[in-house]
């Protein structure tokens, strides 16, 4: 029993000795299980069923508790180490002083279980404090409904409970291996282990610059969006790669060779700030590249799902130019008989009617279309053919869509009449045709438009360029459509009556219109032995859009506030392994004659050059990958480059600046470290 | 002229929270002549290391003054002190206090980089240095790669380097073994012979026994010192030993009673 108490005691007394590496390593602790805790909340909370598209939401909590679960292994493992080497020389005393391996083993088991058990509590409590704050963002962000009520969540906190177990485990086993593996001598000598001066590694720093140099080609001169997304994660791993490399081996080679410069070496700054480098990246090169990673994981994450979440009025007018947009197939699937002027004028009535004794409209378009793919094999010739898929690039081909003039007239309030073979002709690439040629079907191109009363959505969605032709009537349509049908069998396109209304009102009001719209429109085909092939509501997927896009914002800021917290607790260890290491050569350097302003103009210049290179490399990494990730946004339909540059520059403005603050915060524990032996007096007296 | 004279030095260190007061230096007076080698010993706690710092301008005295070459160093403003330091002393240290960043022939340098020399004249300086200090084929070796004797080397033409007026040593054979102390004090003898002023701090009697006079410290106070004259340094180390076992049962005698009201 009293062994017991004295273990307990002596365990309190190191954690609180050797707080200046606890604390950070507990708020970690504490910060990474609240999260969990609220995360998993949020995939087990009822009170989300009810809203539309709370799956994507627990879908996507799903995946960031599978990335928090895994990142928060690493991240307090890596802690744990930091601790347990500057630790040794303690532990090594006791075990002099005649505790044996396995008293110092149960100690260590005590320490953890009460720093363990104590931020396990304090994570839950801090996670219940703040889901509930959390799930309010969260229903904000998403448009869902404010849930009421808090409720503590039994699986949030098994789960939790589970997680950080397992990870005190790991940790609680590395360091009794690492206690039993070495011996007294080497554990009371291991903090004051010589340093070697690092090789400078020519391979490995070729390595990273070919790396680098091909993950950025890669960025630089993908095309589009399809081959983006596709060589993204191989762009990703090159830099990473290279980041590694280069921070190792690459800053080290690069000093060696300033060093070789005589003149420019010896002189007080470079003196000892080049000499001082060498050693502090051998030293740091490894944490420096993971704060250079976790901090373009942050940037790229946050500001690609900001701009998604702040682009989604752009994405649903690409994708929904219309309220409710719905299209008459103007051929019978089974007959391929035509589609009458009596049941167009009963499809328009049926639409337009039902719509307006639902809700006030707008805007009413009506029209013809047909769009097909074609592929542009120079200017103004165009092919229908289904072997040019096979070897033509990406890029040429095309939406071609075709409207009668009639329609065009109504649509844009012109009055344009055309000859049988004249078209008016208008593209999304600012291209200027005389003639247009598609197989065999000769037009001359009677104006280029610059302006056209349509989107084309399949080619915004897919990423292609679009054709428009506005032809002189119907029967022009027809006889294109005909083609195409021959050309394309049954993967041809079908030729569309298409009604699009503008509603006012709220989304109940535009939900009602809709499903009434459908219901009457359906009546419709029934008697008729027709399909329409297309009903879209923009509001009904408005809600689906905002719940997925919104639960990337939320988990992207989520994670990015992980990311940050890991790259904090990083910096902040890098910063006190620094300042011991520091302290001495700064006692020295006093000693040999250096006044104390120069030795802190000199160490100060090092750690800020040492603690803003991975911001500098990570800020160029993400504006390397701004071209690239820009065209993976319009895969989901954000074609806002604009925007995206601006949140991209918003959110590194925004990191910048937590980075400088968490840099002065933690500088300040360096310079008190170091500040010990600031004057010389303290410093040469034993 | 002395080079260096110190006179009526007192040094009192107030704890930093009781208040409690400790005389380390009482009422020391003595020179140093241009050229001289002096060998300052005592016990630990008989005030070396503060006489030492307050030499070094590293401390300033409570009272007293220290006049180096005409120039009072507690006049010094405190910005002037480093440069001060570097320019007219060199130290040699117990722990050689090399900086393992840099290979010896960059720690050799570093007090003239801190001067601003231009480069052409510190190779022209570190080369006769190193090769009388048997240390030239060692200076593109890092202070981990080399034994004690030969860093002690390093530190030793670190603190030669900038031609100071007086070279300060402190314990400087305390790390070595007696093959390398040896090779240290004749090394010391040489550079003494050719004009350089010493003044070592040490333990070690045979250390002291190379001086030319050794200083005898016991609680703050100059107690006793030793010319060596025309002795042998076997004559001088007996003579040295005999002071020190008086000292030594002096302290026994009367310093006791006073340590219990210490306590």
């Amino acid at each position: 029993m009293r062994r017991l108490f004295f273990y307990i005691k002596m365990a309190v007394q190191n954690l609180v000795n050797n707080r200046r590496f606890y604390l950070p390593y507990s708020l970690c602790c504490i910060g990474t299980a609240a999260m969990y805790y609220i995360m998993s909340d949020i995939a087990t909370n009822k009170s989300l069923d009810f809203e539309r598209g709370a799956e994507y939401v627990k879908m996507m909590m799903g995946i960031g508790i599978f990335v928090l679960s895994i990142f928060s292994v690493f991240i307090i493992c890596y802690a744990n180490s930091f601790i347990i080497r500057r630790r040794r020389r303690e532990l090594g005393l006791y075990n002099i002083l005649g505790m044996e391996k396995r008293h110092i083993a149960i100690l260590m088991l005590f320490e953890t279980v009460l720093l363990g058990s104590g931020c396990l509590i304090a994570g839950l409590a801090a996670g219940m404090l703040f889901s509930k704050l959390t799930l309010l963002v969260l229903a904000q962000i998403l448009r869902f409904g404010v849930p009421m009520g808090f409720e503590i969540s039994i699986s949030g906190i098994c789960m939790t409970t589970a997680e950080f177990g397992m990870i005190f485990l790991i940790c609680l086993v590395a360091n009794i291996f690492n206690v039993f593996r070495s011996s007294p001598i080497e554990l009371l000598h291991s903090v004051s282990k010589g340093e070697r001066e690092p090789k400078a590694r020519i391979l490995l720093t070729l390595f990273g610059f070919v790396t680098l140099g091909g993950g950025y080609a890669i960025a630089l001169t993908v095309k589009d969006a399809l081959s983006a997304l596709l060589l993204f994660f191989v762009a990703v791993l090159l830099v990473i790669f290279g980041t590694y490399a280069l921070f190792t081996a690459g800053s080290i080679a690069i000093l060696k060779l300033l060093r070789k410069n005589k003149r420019l070496y010896y002189r007080i700054g470079p003196f000892t700030a080049i000499s001082g480098l060498i050693y502090r990246m051998k030293q740091n090169a490894v944490g420096l590249a993971n704060i250079c990673i976790l901090s373009t994981m942050v940037l790229v994450t946050i500001s690609t799902t900001v701009s998604l979440y702040s682009g989604m009025e752009d994405i649903i007018q690409t994708q929904y130019p219309f309220e409710i947009e719905t299209s008459l197939n103007m051929r019978n699937v089974d007959t391929d008989e035509p589609a009458s002027p009596e049941l167009m004028e009963q499809f328009y009535h049926a639409a337009v009617d039902t719509a307006e004794s639902c809700a006030e409209v707008s805007d009413i378009k009506s029209f013809v279309n047909l769009s097909f793919t074609a592929t542009r094999l120079q200017p103004g010739v165009f092919s229908v053919d289904t072997m040019n898929y096979v070897d033509t690039n990406l890029g040429s081909v095309m939406s071609f869509g075709v409207i009668p003039v009639s329609d065009y007239n109504r649509m844009s309030g012109q009055s344009v009449t055309l000859a049988a073979d004249e078209v008016l002709s208008y593209n999304n690439t600012g291209e200027h045709y005389d003639t247009i040629q598609l197989n065999d079907m000769q037009f001359s191109v009677a104006e280029n438009l610059t302006e056209f009363p349509l989107n084309n959505r399949e080619a915004l969605v897919s990423m292609i360029n679009s054709q428009y032709i506005v032809v002189a009537d119907q029967s022009v349509v027809d006889a294109i459509y005909t083609m195409q049908c021959q050309a394309y069998a049954e993967r041809a396109s079908d030729m569309l009556y298409t009604i699009g209304l503008e509603l006012e009102g709220d989304a109940e009001t535009k939900i009602a219109a809709f499903e009434d719209v459908v219901s009457e429109i359906s009546e419709l085909m029934r008697e008729n032995e027709f399909f329409n092939t297309l009903m879209l509501s923009r509001q009904t997927n408005y809600d689906d859009l905002y719940a997925m896009y919104g639960s990337f914002l939320f988990l992207g800021i989520f994670l990015g506030m992980v990311f940050t917290m890991a790259a904090v607790l990083i910096i902040y260890y890098k910063q006190v392994s620094e300042g011991y290491d520091d302290r001495e050569r700064f006692v020295i350097m006093q000693k040999v004659g250096m006044d104390t302003h120069t030795v802190k103009k000199s160490i100060g210049t090092q750690v800020l050059m040492v603690f803003f290179l991975p911001l500098l490399v990570a800020g160029v990494h993400v504006v390397v990958a701004f071209p690239m990730v820009s065209r993976m946004l319009q895969l989901f339909a954000l074609n806002n480059t604009g925007l995206f540059g601006i949140c991209t520059l918003i959110t590194f403005l925004i990191f910048a600046l937590v980075y400088v603050i968490v840099y002065l915060l933690t500088a300040r524990t360096y310079y008190k470290i170091v500040g010990d032996a600031g004057s010389p007096i303290k410093a040469i007296g034993r | 002229m002395a080079l260096l004279t110190i006179s009526h030095l007192q040094k009192i260190y107030v704890t930093r929270l009781g208040g409690a007061q400790v005389e380390a230096l009482h009422n020391v007076n003595f020179s140093v002549e241009d050229g001289e080698y002096v060998a300052i010993m005592g016990e630990s706690g008989s005030g070396k290391t503060t006489l030492l710092n307050i030499l070094a301008a590293l401390d300033r005295p409570t009272s007293g003054k220290v006049d180096l070459n005409g120039v009072e160093l507690s006049s010094l403003p405190e910005r002037q002190l480093s440069a001060f330091r570097r320019d007219n002393l060199g130290f040699v240290f117990q722990d050689f206090n090399l900086l393992d960043t840099f290979t010896l022939g960059d720690n050799i340098l570093l007090p003239l980089v801190l001067q601003g020399v231009k480069y052409r004249e510190m190779e022209e300086r570190l080369i006769p240095i190193v090769e009388m200090l048997g240390i030239a084929d060692l200076i593109k070796k890092y202070p981990y790669e080399v034994s004690g004797g030969q860093k002690q080397r390093a530190a030793v033409a670190r603190a030669l380097i900038t031609n100071p007026q007086l070279i300060l040593a402190d314990e400087p054979t305390g790390a070595l073994d007696s093959r390398a102390t040896d090779s240290l004090l004749r090394l010391f003898e040489k550079i003494n012979r050719s004009g350089q002023t010493i003044v070592m701090v040490t333990h070690s009697v045979r250390a002291a026994s190379m001086a030319k006079r050794v200083l005898f410290l016991r609680d703050g106070e100059i107690y006793h010192q030793l010319y060596r004259g025309s002795l042998s340094s076997e004559e001088m180390f007996s003579r040295i030993s005999d002071t020190l076992t008086l000292v030594g049962s002096a302290v026994r005698e009367d310093a006791k009673p006073e340590e219990g009201q210490g306590l």
